[in-house]
């Protein structure tokens, strides 16, 4: 019964093999909006799901192999995501690689109310990337990068706020993740440095192929509207959001 | 006086733009030939006009002549060679027979 | 495949590569930097035709794009009525015949009003009847999805074209169907082999092997790369087929299937790709005296061959890696045996997908299911012929609402045919729209000039000037001379900066010769400085310090151990260089000491002299060598013995020299001596005879001399009336920090500094025998006339004077006169200058801040644009001074002196033709291009250059060599600064003259028919009428033949 459930909270809260289903229900939302709103809903569900199963009865999640398997997911998914031009489907896939990482707090025994914060770092980016995408598909037809050339000139705007999220996704010092990053790092033994620095590499690989795609070129194509001072200044205000309360939060673990 | 004995060989004159000399005297070197003679200010007339032999600043708009003295089996080969070029460019090429009475000067 | 090459086959490929390599400009390496056309290699083409195929050759753009032509229409600079007149006329050749389109007035109004870069964008499934729908607002009617022949037809022309195209390498094929990155990393690796074999000196560890060639050292080094050995077996097999790189090529093409038919065109496109390096390797290897070239020879056959190979390479590791296809024709099955595939392929990979689409292609061209390919293939072209039909619909639609409702009427009303035949003439006009634009653009200028270029009414006073200056023709001298002329009494002249003396020259304290001419020549005479007082100085203590920190920025382990130590030292060099840049190098060149008075020696050596001077140095070598190799020294050696030693080394005595007699040596040891001293010592008959040659080169002859300086006066129209100081002012540039500098040098000096050749003619006007040599020719210069040789430097404006200590003493008198009006003029000219360089500052106006603004510019290490150099240039006037007078022309003009009634049979006119002015016209395309299209024919930003092996700039750390010029000398604030037209040059002589001089130079003839410069000939016995060249034919425009010069025209730009 708790592996039924188990099971299920990993479809929300991604963890390989079950990370699957979290992918193909973003995948298969409409809009980018309705994406976005399942990247920042899904986790939080799955986190409140896990709660109410007691720790006692999973012993699996506490074990060392669980650390294993939630290292495994991080470094697949971000090995997927090196390839691929999609902003949507780039960004769906280093949240799933980001996300993933929230499990090791419950494997540590640090508390469900630091995974629900925590899993907010890697969804709010990615929800932000995920609503951009649309916007872009609705201008010019498609969020396929490097097709002709770097969008920066073309769009400014849409490209600095994508820029800036996905420099979130990728645990940049003074967004969240990057803190969390540090917890996780910090609650696990030495050894596991080696992992997750390698998967820092990798996230770190992952988004320059990215932001080379979308930023640099001279821009061929059609010409399309940017993003108007509303939307934009929601973006930044988001974004500064994530940054003052990274500040702040990372300071309430280290005791400040 | 000693008998002169005389060599057969084949003569190649080449009338061609001043501006492409190394490129024509290269080919030729690496063709193997063993000398050649390089005559400037020659002027003419031909399918592209006229060309006047004299120009105080100006070495590459003159025509010149090659001429080189080959063993007959360099013939076909150094003809191959400029054929590319003569494609594009004014010029001529004339073989002839002619004899030599040293042959060492112009062959193995 | 036949690997064995017959010697046919191998000239003939080296000819192929010698053919396809003449489009390619020559790329000089930057230290002389050469304005050069980059379109050389297709200069006998009409301007017009060659712009389309080397557009289309290096992939670039020969014209602004509209927008730009319109905001010069908007400022007045283009001629509304010649523009309607191309309309017109192209109207009348196409005669498309449509109903109800007045095609006149939509042609007008796409160039009046289009906003749009292009109106026809290219399609691939436009045709009549979706255009229609389109317009109709009618959903698409279900069409017949495209039959395979078309399909076929469309992929053979993007992807396996036969006419000049992009995509005709193997490799690029590759690349469009696979999406694989074969072409940018060939470049990569081919580019990091360039920069590794032909450093000059930049890297501190040299390539091993380099004399050997390129081909045989690259592929020694190849062999134990480890960035090749990671592309694995195939180049090992490839490379261990030992052939000479003619072999190498053909064995490729074989391997790859190209049809030896299009071997030709293959070359021309792979030699194209690279367009600065091969620019340079074409240079170096036709170069005389290029020491790098003799060093390490390399040409463009290596070139291509190892292109070829690690081409070849990557195509077999990638027909492994990705099971895609590993030549030509099996290129051409694959594109034959599943087009729809092909097709889609090709628009993902080309990056020419519609955006919705390219997930999905991409998805399935990764689970390649051939029927799902199909499928979607068919669903995607449905979809681009309709966004294409509403895209082209849609600008249609809105080029007839700005023309008027009747043109919406006939737009609505026109057939699926006509609708065709519209979007195909107005393609058509677009292709030749740019052509238009510059010759309407040119119009209003040639118009301009006319007004304002006449001869001035009065006669000037034939009152003796103070002073005569001859100036470089380049166009930074002309606001010197303007408002030199404004300050009083001088007359000025415009004169090639070399002078006319083609020199090379031997610079104090340099060991190579440098050519001081223009680059189409190549100099005879050497000429040598010497230091005037023959004291060897002791190297100041800084300047000795500096030599051992030079040496240590090169070591390799310095870094570690100097910063600490050492660093400080530079640290204080960086502040000082940044914020106090003046101070800092005046300084700087204080501690280093100044550079002694020096001499050039002008006169050719007499025989006796030479052959004394040799013997001297034979002499010195056979001390040297007894004391190195017999261990005796000087004071053990007597004259006789040297004598004797030496006739023997010369073969001229023979038998044991006294010497060895004396010192016990046996026979043997002395032959050894003998032959020593004839092979390492040179002391020998044959060095003897070359040394005299060289020597031989030394100088000018009486009548060489005579000759120069006759032919620069008459030519330049001063053949009386002479004043107390004659000047020639070379002219140069001051920059720190600019790979650029020697582009903002003297041209016509071969990128150098004009002041050695103004030396030498000075010292050779102020002969007293070529003096007398000159009243015998007819031209009289007084006692009291004196030469002064000087340099201009365009960045601050100063003319500095030189050779003063040899100033006769009655000239002292009137010298602080003199040097107070060229520092007037200096100032204004700064002025003038700094208005344009520094918009916004108000100070800058001011002379006197003008000036310390433009010096503090020219020393800054961190300006990227210390002047604007040849910028906006445009006219050449060949004529008198009484042409332009007074008249502001901005600094926009070439000004060469001239007098036809001096030159009864045109030599002089030759002359000036044949060389100023075809390097004025390879200034003038090279700013064109450059401007056209900053980013393929100029260099693009200074910003991210980068100094590849002392010779040229990479942008970024690896790139093709940069040609052209970059953004920073030709862009203000985004825009444009320079106006890319041809230049206009102005002939004051009479027409029949003219035409009978161009006649008998065909390269000038065949430039000025070809359309590449614009000509105008101002014909002083018919009363001053302008003929203007226009389309093979003399006009006389319509405003000449007026005598008053209009006042109205003057001070309008």
């Amino acid at each position: 019964m708790e592996w039924l459930e188990l099971v299920l909270v990993g479809m929300l809260l991604p963890v390989f093999p079950a990370s699957v289903v979290f992918n193909a229900v973003i995948r298969w939302t409409p809009t980018g909006w309705g994406k976005a709103a399942a990247m920042i809903l899904l986790p939080e569900v799955g986190v409140a799901l896990l709660s109410s199963i007691s720790s006692a009865r999973v012993p699996l999640v506490h074990s060392r192999g669980w650390i294993v398997l939630v290292a495994f997911s991080a470094l697949l998914y971000a090995f997927r995501a090196i390839s691929v031009r999609e902003i949507s489907i780039w960004a769906r896939l280093m949240a799933t690689s980001g996300l993933g990482l929230v499990w090791i707090f419950e494997a540590t025994h640090r508390g469900r109310d630091v995974m629900a914060v925590a899993v907010l770092a890697w969804s709010v980016p990615a929800a932000l990337l995920l609503v951009l995408a649309g916007l872009l598909t609705e201008r010019s037809g498609g969020a396929y990068l490097g097709l002709q050339g770097g969008l920066a000139r073309v769009v400014p705007r849409i490209s600095s706020l994508a820029t800036l999220s996905a420099l979130a996704l990728v645990a940049t010092p003074l967004f969240p993740s990057f803190f969390a990053l540090l917890h996780v790092i910090g609650v696990l033994r030495l050894f596991w440095l080696w992992p997750l620095l390698l998967v820092l590499l990798v996230w770190g690989w992952s988004l320059g192929g990215f932001l080379q795609q979308l930023l640099f070129g001279s821009y061929s194509g059609e010409r399309f509207p940017d993003l108007g001072t509303l939307a934009t200044s929601s973006g930044a205000v988001v974004l500064s959001l994530l940054v003052v309360s990274a500040v702040v939060w990372s300071g309430a673990w280290i005791g400040i | 006086m000693s008998e002169l004995r005389l060599h057969a060989l084949k003569k190649i004159e080449i009338v061609l733009e001043g501006a492409h000399r190394d490129f024509a005297t290269d080919l030729l070197d690496r063709a193997g030939v063993k000398g050649y003679t390089v005559l400037g200010d020659v002027s003419g007339k031909g399918s592209h006009g006229t060309y006047s032999s004299h120009l105080m600043f100006n070495g590459d708009d003159v025509l010149i002549m090659i001429v080189v003295a080959v063993p007959e089996e360099l013939v076909p080969p150094i003809l191959e060679g400029f054929t590319p070029f003569f494609d594009k460019h004014p010029g001529v090429m004339f073989f002839s027979d002619i004899q030599v009475s040293r042959l060492v000067k112009f062959a193995d | 495949m036949d690997r064995d090459l017959t010697l046919g086959d191998r000239l003939k490929v080296r000819s192929m590569v010698y053919v396809a390599s003449e489009p390619i400009p020559r790329f000089w390496p930057m230290r002389t930097f050469i304005h050069h056309n980059p379109l050389f290699g297709l200069e006998h083409l009409p301007f017009d035709r060659a712009v389309e195929q080397g557009t289309a050759l290096f992939h670039g753009r020969g014209y602004l794009p509209r927008r730009a032509y319109q905001r010069y229409r908007a400022e007045g600079k283009v001629d509304d009525r010649a523009l309607g007149r191309y309309v017109r006329a192209f109207v009348e050749r196409e005669d498309p015949r449509l109903a109800g389109i007045d095609l006149e007035a939509w042609l007008w109004s796409v160039l009046v009003s289009a906003d749009r870069e292009e109106i026809c964008p290219r399609s691939d499934w436009l045709d009549g009847s979706s255009l229609r729908d389109a317009l109709d607002d009618r959903s698409p009617s279900s069409r017949p999805s495209p039959t395979e022949e078309q399909l076929a037809a469309l992929l053979r022309e993007r992807i396996l074209p036969e006419r000049m195209s992009r995509h005709r390498s193997v490799y690029s094929q590759l690349d469009l169907l696979f999406g694989t990155r074969l072409a940018a990393t060939l470049d990569d690796l081919l580019i990091k082999s360039c920069l590794d074999f032909f450093d000059e000196g930049q890297s501190v560890w040299q390539a091993p092997g380099r004399e050997h060639g390129f081909y045989r050292s690259w592929k020694e080094v190849a062999r134990r790369n480890l960035r090749f050995l990671l592309h694995g077996r195939d180049l090992a097999a490839v490379l261990a087929s030992d052939q000479e790189p003619e072999a190498m090529i053909a064995h490729t093409l074989v391997t790859l299937e190209v049809p030896e038919s299009s071997w030709q065109d293959y070359i021309l496109h792979e030699l194209t790709h690279l367009h600065g390096w091969a620019g340079f390797i074409r240079f170096r290897s036709q170069a005389h005296h290029y020491y790098w070239a003799e060093r390490y020879p390399a040409d463009l056959t290596d070139f291509l061959a190892v292109r070829m190979v690690i081409g070849l390479t990557l195509v077999q590791e990638a027909a492994r890696r990705h099971r895609c296809p590993g030549d030509s024709d099996a290129i051409a099955a694959f594109v034959a045996a599943s087009p729809f595939e092909a097709y889609l392929r090709a628009e993902l990979y080309g990056g020419s997908i519609l955006a919705g689409w390219a997930q999905r292609a991409d998805a399935a061209i990764g689970r390649s299911r051939r029927r799902e390919l199909g499928g979607l293939a068919v669903d995607y072209i449905a979809a681009k012929r309709r966004d294409e039909a509403m895209r082209q619909a849609g600008i249609l639609a809105d080029l007839a609402r700005s023309v008027g409702p009747e043109a919406e009427v006939g737009l609505r009303d026109l057939s699926e045919r006509d609708l065709e035949r519209l979007v195909e003439v107005l393609r058509t006009w677009e292709s030749q729209e740019g052509y238009a634009w510059l010759r309407a653009t040119e119009a209003h200028y040639i118009d301009d000039v006319i007004d304002r270029v006449r001869p001035s009414g009065s006669p000037r006073a034939d009152r003796r000037p103070f002073a005569q200056a001859f100036f470089c023709i380049d166009v930074r001298s002309e606001p010197l001379r303007r408002h030199l002329e404004a300050l009083g009494d001088y007359q000025t002249f415009g004169m090639a900066g070399f002078f006319g003396v083609p020199i090379g020259f031997l610079e104090y304290g340099n060991g190579s010769e440098q050519p001081l001419c223009p680059a189409i020549m190549s100099p005879k005479s050497l000429i040598v400085e010497i230091p005037a007082d023959l004291v060897l100085e002791e190297e100041p203590l800084y300047g000795a310090l500096s030599h051992v920190f030079q040496d240590l920025e090169h070591s390799v382990l310095a870094p570690f151990v100097a910063v600490e130590a050492v660093g400080l030292l530079f640290g204080l060099g960086l502040i000082g260089k940044t914020v106090w840049p003046v101070r800092y190098h005046r300084t700087y060149g204080r501690l280093h000491g100044k550079k002694p008075l020096t001499r050039l020696l002008v006169d050719k050596l007499t025989p006796e002299q030479a052959d004394s001077l040799v013997r001297a140095v034979q002499r010195a070598m056979i001390v040297r060598a007894l004391r190195s190799e017999l261990g005796l020294g000087r004071h053990q050696i007597t004259d006789a013995d040297v004598r004797e030693l030496r006739e023997i080394a010369l073969g001229n005595a023979a038998g044991p020299p006294s010497l060895t007699v004396q010192l016990g040596l046996s026979a043997e040891d002395e032959a050894v001596f003998v032959e020593k001293l004839r092979t390492v010592y040179r002391v020998d008959r044959h060095e003897a005879s070359l040394q005299m040659e060289r020597l031989g080169r030394l100088g000018f002859s009486l009548e060489e001399q005579v000759q120069y300086v006759h032919r620069a006066l008459v030519s330049c129209g001063l053949v009386r009336n002479f004043s107390r100081f004659v000047l020639m002012v070379g002219h140069e540039s001051l920059s720190r920090n600019n790979p650029y500098e020697s582009a903002l040098d003297c041209g016509a000096a071969g990128g150098g500094h004009g002041l050695p050749n103004a030396r030498v003619i000075c010292a050779m006007a102020n002969k007293a025998e070529v003096r007398l040599r000159l009243r015998e020719l007819g031209v009289v210069v007084p006692d009291d006339t004196w030469f002064v040789p000087g340099a201009h430097n365009t960045t601050t404006d100063e003319v500095t004077l030189h050779d003063l200590d040899l100033l006769p003493t009655r000239h002292l008198l009137y010298l602080e006169r003199l040097q107070n009006g060229l520092a007037a003029a200096t100032k204004r000219t700064a002025a003038e200058r700094m208005a344009t360089l520094e918009t916004g500052q108000r100070h800058d106006r001011e002379p006197g801040k003008a000036a310390a603004m433009a010096l503090r510019r020219a020393n800054d290490w961190s300006q990227v644009r210390p002047e604007w150099g040849l910028c906006r240039n445009l006219y050449a006037v060949v004529g008198g001074r009484h042409l332009t007078e007074g008249v502001d022309l901005e600094g926009r003009v070439f000004l060469l002196s001239y007098d036809h009634r001096l030159d009864p049979d045109g030599r002089f006119l030759e002359n000036l033709l044949a060389a100023p002015v075809v390097v004025g016209e390879w200034i003038n395309l090279e700013h064109y291009f450059s401007t056209v299209d900053v980013h393929r024919f100029g260099s693009g930003s200074k910003v991210y250059h980068n100094v590849a092996g002392r010779f040229g700039v990479m942008t970024g750390n690896q790139s093709d060599l940069r040609t052209g010029l970059p953004l920073q000398t030709l862009y203000r604030d985004g825009q444009p600064y320079h106006e890319p037209l041809r230049l206009i040059s102005l002939v004051e002589a009479p027409l029949p003259f003219v035409l009978d001089v161009v006649g008998r130079l065909p390269k000038v003839k065949s430039l000025v028919m070809g359309g590449w410069i614009r000509v105008i000939v101002l014909d002083p016995d018919d009363g001053y009428k302008a003929f203007v060249l226009e389309e093979g034919e003399f006009v006389v425009h319509p405003r000449s033949g007026l005598t008053e010069r209009s006042t109205v025209m003057e001070g309008v730009s």
